[in-house]
């Protein structure tokens, strides 16, 4: 490899991962993240095999049961681009430490080969779950001979580097139009925004289709009319070739196709390396934060305020104008009440309607509850409470500030911006659930609650596991011990309180009340517990 | 007026800052210098709050930093010596920011901003985030923030660092007026011909240990030497 390849892959992973296994609740966060993948492959993995088995023995008879490889094979190459797309643009581009490359005497593609080893990580994971299982079943079902499995671990390699290739050469080529002189932090909220737009539309389309059965049959149908594999020649000509590889595997056919293949993967290389030396300068050097604009004095008289309004606001100030904290905190705060209509209703209220006036009492209340924990819940505003000020915490400790003001602060902070999806998800209900002014009263109650709790559940993880020497913003909703202590929390914290609510079957008044005492005390105990947490903490680091 | 009493502070088995008693005193510009990793930095730090004291006390106008904190933090405007602080904040609202957490009043606070912005040539920029501004432009924040806030002692840690010519001759020159107005000025600094034209007190620390404390003159004649101030701190810091 190229001596400067190799030192840049060097310095990349030392800022991102040296040090990093020496902390014990980073291996905590790494196991308990392992097993939830596992857990998540072991749902979609059977999902997806039961697809395959079903599908197999429907094509069996007519021999086109190869047509399972070549949608395998366009899916993949579909899903690898969205995703390269999405990784490619940020740590291409909108990474905070890209400028001090920049004047280092390196080729683009040098740089880019370097930067390209974290998105391949993820590429390469997304592979492994989605290809592996369904080929490694299909050898099975097909009685596959050595070679087969071979192949499968070849061809593992070289799948990603076309659509990975081709996805940068798209991006670079973009970004030295869009980027051309634009503010940075604006294109960076914009891409973020069409990611989560895509995430919503997987999961319509997810939805709109849910019966394995009836998706195996409506794939079957169109593999029987040659429609399938027709498709994947005509959309992604290496999807065919690829499946020829694994169906003919041992021959020397499959060693020819296998060929075509390294050979297209070499020409996505090149692909690769000249997008990157023609357009990747341009596009990069093109960005700015700055505004441009000279300020004209608007804004200097300003009323005073008080020290916790005042840090409140520059709380509210660094959220919004950070493009990682607005999209995971404000903008992703609006996915979770639409993902909850996707994955529930499909925006079908009617049958909605329909099928929470069955509901009553307790278990309506339930809804409720669930709806509400399920929106705020995720947000992780609250868990970076104290992580996102950064290297900025030593101004903390310098100003004549209490802890208190800052913890009310922040809690103010964090409450607010979370009442943007409960508000979402309570526009969304007036025509779901018909609500009359006492049920509505109730709703919003028990969303202020919830809120309440779950932000000082944030702020407790934040401060057991707190992050402050980051480099990357990004970094904060990473593989973060702190954001499953989170989790753990508001569910252990909510299961007892669904549990408790579904055995005793009360009136709604009764649940009311019930739920009001559980989180009162809950949120007085985690508040006596973030006391406790700051007095024992090294203010230097927050550390114990 | 700063006063350093057996202060003492230890990282593991490293001692940062051994023993040290300093007065800086009100009406005098104080020169704090050491070479690199003496203990300028940690003592700065103590002195502000951001450190806490292993042992011996540290009060600013009487006021304890550690038993008295947020009294004595209302004394002293600070300048760290990397302004790489709300960097999303713009630099407007990083001085309203300030001014409400000092509670100063509307119409000052307006024309302050306005004062010592212009002065230092940052007022055009206000309204970008400080995310955008040069090494020497955060500089000139921080030390407006400073200035807006007013306090009766200043303790800059290498404010000169990254100033232009002009902006360095304006600092100089308004901290030359703070002390003269019977305030505290407290700076370290590694440019020592500074220090020579700006203090009238310098203190020298090396390995956590203070060497001297004292006027220039007392200086020269400790060490019975005509030599400039360079080399009478080069033999004095240099390792035995």
């Amino acid at each position: 490899m190229h001596k400067p390849i190799r030192s840049l892959i060097r310095i990349q992973l030392k800022m991102q991962y040296a040090n990093a296994f020496q902390k014990p609740s980073v291996v905590i966060g790494l196991v308990f993240g392992i097993i939830g993948l596992l857990f998540l492959a072991m749902v979609f993995g059977g999902y997806m095999l039961q697809i395959i088995d079903v599908m197999y023995s429907l094509l069996e008879p007519s021999g086109n049961t190869d047509a399972i490889l070549g949608t395998l094979f366009l899916m993949n190459f579909f899903l690898i681009f969205i995703l390269s797309l999405m990784l490619i643009m940020n740590t291409f581009y909108f990474t905070e430490d890209i400028t001090s490359f920049l004047h280092l005497p390196v080729h683009s593609y040098q740089l880019l080969i370097a930067k390209s080893l974290n998105p391949l990580i993820y590429v390469y994971l997304l592979t492994a779950a989605m290809y592996l299982p369904v080929t490694i079943f299909y050898g099975t079902l097909s009685g596959a001979g050595f070679m087969y499995y071979v192949y499968v671990l070849l061809l593992f390699f070289l799948i990603p580097t076309i659509p990975y290739a081709l996805a940068a050469a798209v991006v670079m080529f973009a970004m030295q139009f869009v980027n051309k002189g634009k503010n940075k932090d604006r294109s960076k909220v914009i891409g973020g925004i069409i990611g989560f737009v895509l995430i919503i539309l997987l999961n319509v389309v997810l939805r709109l289709q849910q019966d394995p059965e009836q998706i195996a049959q409506v794939i079957a149908d169109n593999a029987e009319k040659g429609g399938l594999l027709q498709m994947a020649t005509l959309y992604y000509p290496p999807a065919s070739l690829m499946s020829h590889i694994l169906t003919t595997a041992g021959s020397w056919q499959s060693l020819f196709y296998f060929v075509i293949v390294l050979l297209l993967a070499i020409a996505a290389g090149l692909l690769f390396f000249a997008a990157a030396q023609k357009f990747y300068m341009k596009g990069a050097l093109g960005l700015n934060t700055g505004s441009g604009k000279v300020f004209n004095g608007k804004g200097l008289g300003r009323k005073p305020k008080s020290v916790i309004s005042a840090y409140r606001a520059k709380e509210i100030q660094t959220i919004f104008r950070t493009p990682t904290f607005f999209l995971q905190c404000v903008a992703g705060a609006f996915v979770m009440p639409a993902l909850l209509v996707v994955i529930f209703f499909m925006g079908d209220f009617a049958s909605a309607t329909t099928m929470i006036e069955g509901i009553s009492g307790s278990m309506l209340f339930v809804v409720i509850l669930f709806a509400n924990v399920f929106s705020v819940g995720l947000n992780p505003i609250s868990i970076v409470s104290f992580s996102k000020d950064g290297q900025s915490w030593e101004a903390h400790l310098f100003l004549p500030l209490t802890m208190r003001q800052i913890v009310i602060a922040k809690l103010q902070a964090a409450f607010l911006i979370n009442l943007l999806p409960l508000t979402v998800l309570f526009v969304i209900a007036i025509p779901v659930i018909q609500m009359n002014l006492w049920e509505a009263l109730i709703w919003v109650v028990i969303a202020l609650l919830v809120n309440s709790a779950v932000t000082v559940v944030g702020m407790v993880s934040d401060l057991l596991y707190p992050k402050l020497g980051w480099t990357e913003e990004t970094e904060l909703f990473q593989n973060r011990l702190a954001t499953l202590m989170s989790i753990i929390i508001t569910a252990s914290a909510f299961v007892f309180l669904f549990a408790l609510l579904l055995i005793l079957q009360m009136s709604m008044i009764f649940s009311f009340i019930v739920t009001v005492v559980w989180i009162s005390v809950v949120i007085v105990l985690l508040t006596y517990i973030v006391s406790r947490l700051l007095k024992t903490a090294d203010r230097t680091s927050l550390s114990r | 007026m700063i006063q350093i009493d057996h202060v003492h502070k230890q990282y593991g088995n490293k001692k940062a800052v051994s023993d040290v008693s300093l007065t800086v005193p009100t009406g005098k510009i104080f020169g704090f210098l050491g070479p690199n990793g003496a203990g300028k930095s940690t003592t700065i730090k103590m002195v502000t709050g951001i450190l806490p004291v292993d042992s011996g006390t540290i009060t600013i106008n009487g006021k304890d930093i550690t038993s008295d904190t947020i009294a004595a933090k209302q004394e002293f405007g600070y300048v760290p010596d990397s302004p790489d602080l709300f960097l999303r904040l713009k630099g407007l609202d990083y001085l309203h920011f300030l001014s409400d957490i000092y509670g100063i009043a509307s119409d000052v606070r307006e024309a302050r901003i306005e004062e010592y912005s212009k002065m230092f040539s940052i007022y055009e920029a206000l309204g970008d985030q400080i995310k955008t501004y040069s090494h020497g432009m955060r500089q000139k924040l921080f030390i407006t923030g400073m200035l807006v806030q007013q306090p009766s002692v200043w303790i800059l840690d290498e404010p000169m660092t990254g100033l232009d010519p002009k902006s360095s001759y304006q600092l100089k020159e308004l901290m030359r007026n703070h002390a003269a107005n019977g305030n505290t000025v407290f700076f370290s600094s590694h440019v020592l011909e500074v220090v020579e034209q700006l203090c009238d007190e310098v203190a020298i620390i090396r390995k956590g240990e203070l060497l001297f404390q004292g006027t220039l003159p007392e200086m020269r004649e400790r060490f019975q030497s005509d030599d400039s101030l360079e080399h009478i701190f080069l033999e004095l810091t240099q390792d035995a």
